[in-house]
């Protein structure tokens, strides 16, 4: 026997009320399989495609795109291959007689199905057969809504009403209340234990209950309460509940990566020296002429090491710091003190495909740039291949993050507790420059000094940053 | 269909259920009615009241049992009789009077069926007047509801309309636990329809005297007339729901629910004082159970926590007015 079935404005979302055809992707005369992509339809929030929901031939297109219907509106006909034509007209005329132009179309069901004995040549099977949406995107399972005169059945006023509304007999439902009286709860476990769904009356959720902070959240979101789950207490939408709807739509687009153990160790401890670290800064140019000049020279002369003008930083930081002890700290919260070191133990930020690490170049105040160089390196490569050790980057007086090489002129950088100062490094770049009024150029790099206020006063980063620029621009003082 | 006095539509339950029922008698004072029991003048006026008018004329001396002025007697004597296999219906007349019986009614009459461990029921129904408007001063005058609902083993019917009072009556006599009827004293001589065949209303199942959508009005007695005249007067404006919970032990609480939860927004008026009234259980039981749905705080409304005043005056201002809870309603929609 042939099926005549059709194919509905499928329901995206509770909110959901109406859709408009964009497209047909197949033919009249096309078959489908169940799944197959067969139109496009758009609704306010996203355009999409109809999967079909059964296997079929598309006989009759019923919507045209551009038309906007409302949930479940019919928009075209399925039948075999085979199916007359004639009851395929049979079939549109009684949908035809059965409705208005623009009625409810659980009616058009119903008619349809009432008509179905008389037209011998098809068997109607409306696609949902189980169920019928009412308003407010309830469904109510076709057993609920057959029986016989239910209006002797006992029942709370808004037991019956609600029953009413969505077609339930009342003759279906078990009744728990006082006297024998069916209630609305009891209609709603009835819709429910049969298979149906209870909907949200429509776009206003002022119905659903909720917690007042997930009331707002969700009107700032945009997202309606009845498509939340009701995790609190008495049923009630908390926030999370509604932060769990706004992030699945948000993350629909987005690739979802965890986070790892080196993620979440950054997250947390430049999260908690933000929130609990008072930080200033203090911003120093320097003319790196002179250092440039001596690294090309000792470069050229010595094979042992190819040095960097990080490593020159490094060299100059480390002496800086013996010139101003009270920067190369590391503040105690739990005991309340400040530990100034003699050593200075000089974190270099390096950049990993997933994070960052600080190796650290150990008593750098009483090393050369060429064991500094080869110590650098070392460590990069290490940490590179996450090889190092954790006493090679746990601890440290003192970080220094060079984004030079990223063409970057100037940046500031979150102190690493419980260190207490960190130099941002820009770029090397050439820059005009006046000197005793006289417009000349020189190669200039930006640095930015991060301090936590709670244990280094402006003068002392001042004071440091003076020393620091002194080495750099003379480079010769690192060795006197 | 006829229209009755609520006095008449008691008269016809108890007269019903007598015709009905041969172990139903009447006890209390003067209820036989006539001048003091002069001969030939029996049950003429049928009492102070007149509720029992003619009861005595129809069942004599056995079944309608006049007793001197002791209450404790009349109820002790009901509690009683209802043990060993009678339904008495006792008249307090006043129930300002259960001072002087309360033990016979909370201590006894309400425990039996619980501590004889259910091989005792007690089938009595006390009947008296209560409410304020009516000049009978601060004695003579109270609403006194809050104080029967709070005894576990008591049911309390507090019907607001002739058609109520007889159905609920004819329940009441039909229940197998002491019930405690309460008559306002005001409603004796409003008329209402009034169907001439016995019919039973179940106790704890509110009647909607009101559909409405924006505001749950729940209204006690005398006051359920009260509120639907406020319905009546802002239809059009305000949608206003009244619910009429007929008996307050057991209250329907799951319409009261439906409704609120419904409507959103709550306004209880209770003539009784306002400290522990049912007033004051209503709102406990949304705010507990259906707080998330309510959009705006519920309002209360109460007598004052004084005695009745004698002065007519006062005794206005003392009972809660119809201007009153339009006021509430309409500040709830604000």
């Amino acid at each position: 026997m042939s099926d005549i079935k059709l194919l509905e404005v499928p329901k995206w979302g509770l909110s959901m009320q109406e859709g408009t055809v964009n497209a047909w992707l197949i033919a009249e005369g096309d078959s489908f399989a169940a799944g197959d992509e067969i139109c496009e339809i758009e609704t306010s929030k996203i355009a999409n495609v109809v999967e079909a929901p059964f296997d079929g031939t598309l006989r009759k297109i019923l919507a045209q795109p551009g038309e906007t219907l409302p949930v479940g509106a019919p928009i075209a006909v399925s039948a075999e291959g085979d199916t007359d034509e004639v009851a395929i007209s049979t079939f549109l005329n009684e949908l035809a007689g059965g409705q208005g132009a623009n009625e409810a179309p659980n009616e058009v069901l119903v008619a349809g199905a009432a008509a179905a004995p008389t037209s011998a040549a098809a068997t109607l099977e409306p696609i949902s057969s189980a169920s019928a949406v009412t308003s407010g995107g309830t469904e109510i399972p076709s057993a609920l809504t057959s029986g016989a005169d239910d209006s002797a059945i006992k029942a709370t006023l808004h037991g019956r009403k609600f029953a009413q509304q969505h077609g339930v007999n009342l003759n279906q439902v078990t009744a728990t209340g006082r006297g024998g009286r069916v209630t609305r709860t009891d209609v709603e476990n009835a819709i429910l234990a049969a298979g149906g769904s209870l909907g949200t009356q429509g776009m206003d959720d002022a119905s659903v209950a909720a917690t007042p902070l997930a009331r707002r959240l969700a009107q700032q979101q945009g997202v309606n309460l009845g498509d939340c789950n009701n995790s609190g207490s008495a049923g009630k939408v908390t926030k999370a509940d509604v932060l769990a709807l706004s992030q699945a739509s948000a993350n629909a687009n987005a690739e979802v990566i965890p986070m790892t153990a080196m993620r979440r160790t950054i997250a947390q401890r430049l999260q908690a020296a933000k929130q609990e670290m008072p930080h200033f800064r203090v911003v120093v140019d320097v003319e790196l002429d002179n250092l440039l000049a001596l690294r090309k020279k000792i470069n050229g002369i010595n094979s042992g090491a190819k040095l960097s003008v990080n490593d020159f930083v490094i060299k100059a930081c480390a002496s800086a710091l013996s010139k101003v002890p009270e920067v190369n700290v590391q503040f105690d919260e739990g005991s309340q003190s400040i530990l100034r070191f003699t050593d200075a133990d000089i974190s270099v930020a390096v950049a990993m495909p997933d994070g960052l690490i600080t190796p650290i170049v150990k008593q750098a105040n009483r090393k050369g740039l060429s064991e500094i160089s080869n110590d650098m390196r070392h460590l990069a490569t290490k940490a590179k291949a996450k090889t190092l050790q954790p006493d090679e980057f746990q601890g440290g007086t003192f970080t220094i993050s060079n984004l030079g090489m990223f063409g970057v002129k100037q940046f500031d950088a979150i102190v690493n507790p419980p260190q207490c100062a960190i130099l941002a490094v820009g770029a090397g770049e050439e820059r005009p420059v006046i000197k005793g009024g006289e417009l000349s150029k020189a190669t200039v790099m930006t640095l930015s000094l991060s301090s936590d206020h709670r244990v280094i006063d402006g003068s002392v980063a001042a004071s440091f940053m003076q020393e620091l620029k002194n080495f750099l621009e003379h480079p010769a003082l690192m060795i006197a | 269909m006829p229209l009755k006095s609520f006095r008449e539509a008691i008269n016809e339950a108890l007269c019903q259920e007598m015709a009905n029922d041969p172990s139903v008698i009447l006890i209390g004072e003067d209820i036989a009615g006539g001048n003091g029991g002069v001969e030939g003048a029996a049950g003429s006026s049928g009492g102070m009241l007149g509720v029992t008018k003619g009861l005595y004329h129809d069942y004599g001396p056995e079944r309608v049992i006049d007793t001197p002025i002791s209450e404790s007697a009349i109820v002790g004597a009901a509690a009683g009789a209802a043990m060993t296999g009678l339904r008495p219906v006792a008249e307090l007349m006043f129930m300002d009077f259960f001072g002087v019986c309360f033990d016979q009614i909370y201590n006894q009459a309400a425990k039996f069926r619980y501590m004889f461990g259910g091989n005792c029921t007690t089938p009595m129904v006390v009947r008296g007047m209560v409410g304020a408007g009516f000049g009978s001063a601060a004695q003579h005058s109270q609403a006194l509801w809050p104080i029967f609902s709070h005894i576990p083993g008591l049911k309390v019917v507090l019907p607001s309309s002739p058609h109520d009072a007889k159905g609920l009556m004819i329940q009441a006599i039909r229940d197998d636990d002491p019930v405690i009827f309460l008559e306002h004293k005001v409603l004796y001589d409003t008329k209402g329809e009034v169907p001439e065949e016995p019919y039973a209303i179940p106790f704890g199942e509110a009647n909607i005297t009101r559909e409405g959508d924006d505001v749950t009005i729940v209204a006690f007695g005398r006051m359920v007339n009260f509120a639907n005249e406020v319905a009546d007067k802002l239809t059009g404006n305000i949608s206003v729901e009244v619910l009429d919970p007929r008996t307050t032990s057991p209250l329907d609480t799951e319409v009261i629910l439906e409704s609120v939860k419904h409507t959103g927004r709550l306004v209880v008026v209770d003539e009784a004082n306002p400290i522990c009234n049912m007033a004051s259980e209503v709102i406990s039981l949304v705010a507990t159970e259906a707080l998330q749905y309510l959009k705006a705080r519920p309002i209360k409304i109460s007598a004052p926590h004084t005695p009745v005043p004698a002065a007519p005056n006062l005794e206005t201002l003392y009972i809660p007015s119809k201007e009153t809870i339009e006021k509430a309603v309409a500040n709830l929609m604000e």
